[in-house]
């Protein structure tokens, strides 16, 4: 199943995620609206600095938070880091060349100059990429994804679209294996190996069969809302306290961006 | 196509998100009008769906890969509205659940992937479809023609956002703080990629999904109610109009008032001159005329936010690339209001 | 009159141009144990889903609980809510009883609906937990379930609302024999005296268990009403409504996509093809 290789990613992601989550350590102790709103303003921090010196710092605190987390630097790596390094660093490295500034260095054979203020925007881009994503990488890993979306109906996000937000992650499941199910049931009939044209000649075969049952699938499971009360609007159970350490976090977290944005660092 | 985190700076993830919101209140309205209690359950189940089509490795012609941004697929069998929010929640899952997209950059991926790009496409689909009958072969032609043109109205929204970024945002030595290049490269580089493999998976995935449909499930592909399709181009105009004003303003804008947009210092709000700077940059939405109680405090530590690089970049070839973008930004919108005036011409013709 | 259950006379109900059910006529009352048997095709689901007034008859009357099953009446707010909380289904398919993030949000969707306090709801969610050994389970998602459990889980989150009436559509499906049997007994055990249960199956190895009256549906229309121990031995009639065959063979389970249950869905807007999840025993 070619076409399916990303389907299997997503649920290796999500099981990892789960997995980490219910680990002990600093970050998955806190409050999951705390954690939420803390990350959310290290990011923002990561995207508003104007100091690389301030940015490492941020990255830095990043693989704090993961360390006392229990989240290793390899897991980060595989998770974050190469991903992003191959796709931004690689968008990157034309900006050494072609920002205009005060020439740095010149490259030996080709003759090109690279600026400093070329330099310094690679390195913000990436860096800003970097620092971000290991913030994103920890709220999940440190974080089951119901909680994350309570949080977010704490923090204002209508409780409809968070009602989406977890229904949605729930039949991403459902339809990838369906989806397995459909492409299995008709790959079996084709004997012979299949070129790129039947390959998508069945990729397509899937889709469609997959929106169909998709669509009598979301009839049903209005059925069973409606069977258990359901009449348009959606309640949810909270089951979180915060402790002392969470706004002490929090205050902390708040302060980064504060201060960078006071202090223009 | 998803933007990550730290390419575009916070004021335009700001200002992509405030271009989004509305059509995420218009779409939410219009879904829960029509689905009443369904519109829960379907949206999510069509949103997982959204995502997972745009996990599938498509096989392309030539022996390469590409991953469908689903937004034809979405925009032709669900309509634009339940499009808009279906491929929303699947960019706001791919962004929070597994990293691929920016946080800060959620605003800017839905307006370009959920937004522009399923209106564009929605829009040919229907141009081109016609009142063809739902087993021709046009109407796979439609569809792959509608993904292929909606995936590249969403790029080029994208390569204006990053193309900006370098005009607006730099330190006082000129080092480019968010994403580096200019119009000029980013527009170009953008397109080829998206002109080419993006698009080409795009037109691929619409039209193929649209054939398979025919031959497995055509009553999928029967349009929405007429006073669903019929009204929704029209009625909107003002916020496409809205749309067409914030991008063609907040660049122009920013140069006018010589501060960053949302950037502005205490004594700017004070001062009637700066006041009116920031009114037009803000869309001629006035600022309150009482200095904010926090800024006021805030601004013995509020240095001038880098009054000069607005002239320095005046004195640039920058003012082509500023033109580019409005006309980039204004081509979009004219492709909207002319799809959408054809549209009702040809329905006024056949009633 | 309010000691019955259910009063259906003469209940028709048609899926665009195909007659789903025909002049159905049956009473139930109130703490009767009632298996509606009938081969895949028969209507039982259909007739589970218009007794949890999911659809509503387009012929003839029906009474839940003295109300009457009509859209009209259930147009009515409070109709409906006074509804849901008497009748509780199970549907076949654990994906589409199971729409929640995790265990605890599924058993606590109900009630919240329903508009119990949280802490009522709290308290009732650990009760259940507890009954139905799901306690290690709570915060798991869906999608890493077995079936069993999943069935489990769907169960528990209906009886939570403690309905008066329990319908169940297919509860032993695609389980293994040893998950089936920990069922049926946990069935016979939890639903108690008093509580309505009407269970639609094909499978007959469970209908004693569950039921001391059985009606058998062939076809859309009831083709015998009576005792079930009377029914089950009644080899004529089983193979007439293709309950069983003439040659000797275990009836086929629901392949992944071979033999497929038709199952009416409702509201039919427009036609779906009908189609079967395959609920293997884990994803």
């Amino acid at each position: 199943m070619g076409f399916l290789h990303g389907l299997d990613g997503v649920e290796r992601h999500a099981r990892e995620a789960e997995d980490a989550s219910a680990s002990a350590g600093f970050l998955q102790g806190l409050d999951p609206r705390i954690k939420l709103a803390g990350l959310l303003a290290l990011v923002i921090a990561a995207s508003l600095t104007r100091s690389l010196l301030t940015l490492a710092l941020l990255f830095s605190a990043a693989v704090v938070l993961a360390l006392v987390s229990g989240i290793s630097p390899r897991r980060l790596a595989r998770q974050a880091w190469l991903a992003v390094l191959l796709f931004t660093g690689a968008l990157a490295i034309p900006a050494l060349f072609l920002v205009p500034g005060d020439e740095l260095a010149r490259l030996p054979l080709l003759g090109w100059t690279v600026s400093s203020q070329g330099l310094r925007s690679a390195a913000f881009l990436l860096g800003r990429a970097e620092t971000s994503a290991t913030l994103a990488v920890l709220l999940v890993l440190t974080t089951p994804w119901p909680h994350v979306l309570k949080a977010l109906s704490s923090l204002g996000v209508p409780v409809a679209i968070v009602a989406v937000l977890g229904m949605t992650y729930r039949y991403i499941f459902v339809l990838i294996r369906i989806a397995g199910e459909i492409s299995e049931a008709r790959r079996s009939r084709i004997m012979s190996r299949m070129n790129g044209k039947a390959r998508r000649h069945l990729l397509f075969t899937t889709m469609a069969v997959l929106l169909g049952k998709s669509l009598a699938l979301a009839q049903d499971i209005h059925l069973a809302m409606v069977a258990r009360g359901f009449r348009g609007e959606v309640r949810l159970l909270h089951d979180f306290q915060t402790r002392p350490r969470d706004w002490t976090f929090l205050s902390a977290a708040l302060l980064v961006p504060g201060l960078i944005l006071g202090l223009r660092l | 196509m998803h933007i990550p985190d730290g390419y575009l700076s916070p004021s335009t993830c700001a200002l992509t998100f405030a271009a989004a919101a509305p059509f995420w209140y218009l779409a939410s309205q219009k879904v829960k009008r029509q689905l009443h209690t369904r519109a829960v359950p379907l949206m999510a189940v069509v949103s997982a769906f959204s995502f997972v089509v745009m996990m599938f490795n498509l096989p392309l012609p030539g022996g390469t890969t590409g991953h469908a941004a689903g937004l034809g697929i979405a925009a032709i069998v669900l309509g634009p509205w339940a499009a808009v929010l279906s491929l929303s929640v699947a960019l706001i899952i791919q962004a929070v659940f597994f990293g691929d997209g920016g946080l800060t950059a959620i605003g800017a991926n839905c307006l370009n992937m959920a937004v522009i790009g399923p209106f564009v496409a929605s829009g040919v689909y229907r141009m081109l479809a016609g009142t063809s009958a739902i087993t021709s072969a046009r109407r796979v032609f439609a569809a792959g023609a509608a993904g292929y043109v909606g995936m590249n109205a969403a790029a080029l929204a994208a390569a204006i956002e990053f193309g900006v970024q370098p005009l607006l945002f730099t330190d006082a030595g000129g080092t480019p703080l968010y994403a580096p290049y200019p119009l000029s490269i980013a527009i170009p580089a953008m397109m080829i990629g998206h002109l080419t493999i993006a698009g080409l998976a795009e037109a691929v995935a619409s039209a193929g999904l649209v054939a398979a449909l025919q031959r497995y499930e055509p009553e999928l592909l029967h349009p929405a109610p007429a006073s669903d399709t019929a009204s929704s181009w029209w009625t909107v105009r003002k916020l496409w109009a809205g749309l067409a004003a914030l991008m063609v303003m907040s660049p122009i804008g920013l140069l006018a008032a010589g501060t960053a947009w949302g950037e502005w210092s205490a004594e700017d709000l004070a001062d009637p001159v700066a006041r009116q700077d920031i009114a037009a940059a803000s869309g001629n939405v006035h600022p309150p005329v009482a200095v904010p109680e926090g800024l006021q405090k805030l601004s013995s530590i509020w240095t001038a936010p880098i009054p000069d690089y607005a002239p320095s970049f005046l004195r640039h070839e920058s003012l082509g690339y500023i033109l580019s973008a409005m006309i980039g930004a204004g081509l979009i919108i004219l492709g909207f209001l002319a799809v959408s005036a054809l549209r009702n011409r040809l329905a006024a013709v056949r009633n | 009159m309010t000691d019955n259950a259910f009063h259906f006379s003469g209940v028709g109900y048609s899926y665009g141009p195909a007659r789903a059910l025909d002049n159905i006529g049956f009473t139930v009352t109130s703490g009767e144990k009632l298996a509606l048997l009938g081969a895949n095709g028969s209507g039982k689901s259909t007739l589970l889903r218009m007794m949890d007034a999911l659809c509503f008859p387009d012929g003839g009357t029906a009474t839940a609980c003295g109300m009457t099953l009509s859209a009209t009446a259930f147009a009515d707010e409070d109709t409906n809510f006074a509804f849901r909380r008497r009748v509780g289904l199970v549907f076949q398919n654990p994906d589409v009883q199971m729409f929640n993030p995790t265990v605890m949000d599924e058993l606590a969707f109900g009630p919240l609906q329903l508009g119990w306090s949280t802490t009522e709801v709290r308290r009732e969610i650990d009760n259940m937990l507890v009954r139905f050994n799901l306690t290690q389970l709570k915060d798991r998602p869906p999608h890493r379930l077995s079936g069993g459990e999943k069935k489990r889980v769907a169960i528990a989150s209906v009886l939570i609302c403690k309905p008066q009436i329990l319908l169940l559509d297919e509860p032993t499906a695609a389980l293994d024999p040893a998950s089936k049997s920990d069922l049926v007994s946990f069935l016979s055990r939890e639903l108690g005296e008093d509580r309505t249960v009407v269970t639609a199956t094909h499978d007959l190895d469970i209908v004693e268990d569950i039921s001391s009256r059985t009606i058998v549906l062939d076809r859309g229309s009831i083709a015998a009403d009576g005792a079930t121990l009377d029914i089950i031995h009644d080899t004529a009639l089983l193979q007439r409504t293709h309950l069983v065959f003439p040659h000797h063979h275990s009836h086929p389970k629901a392949g992944p996509y071979g033999k497929s249950h038709s199952h009416i869905h409702e509201p039919p807007a427009k036609a779906t093809p009908s189609f079967d999840f395959d609920h293997g025993a884990k994803d």
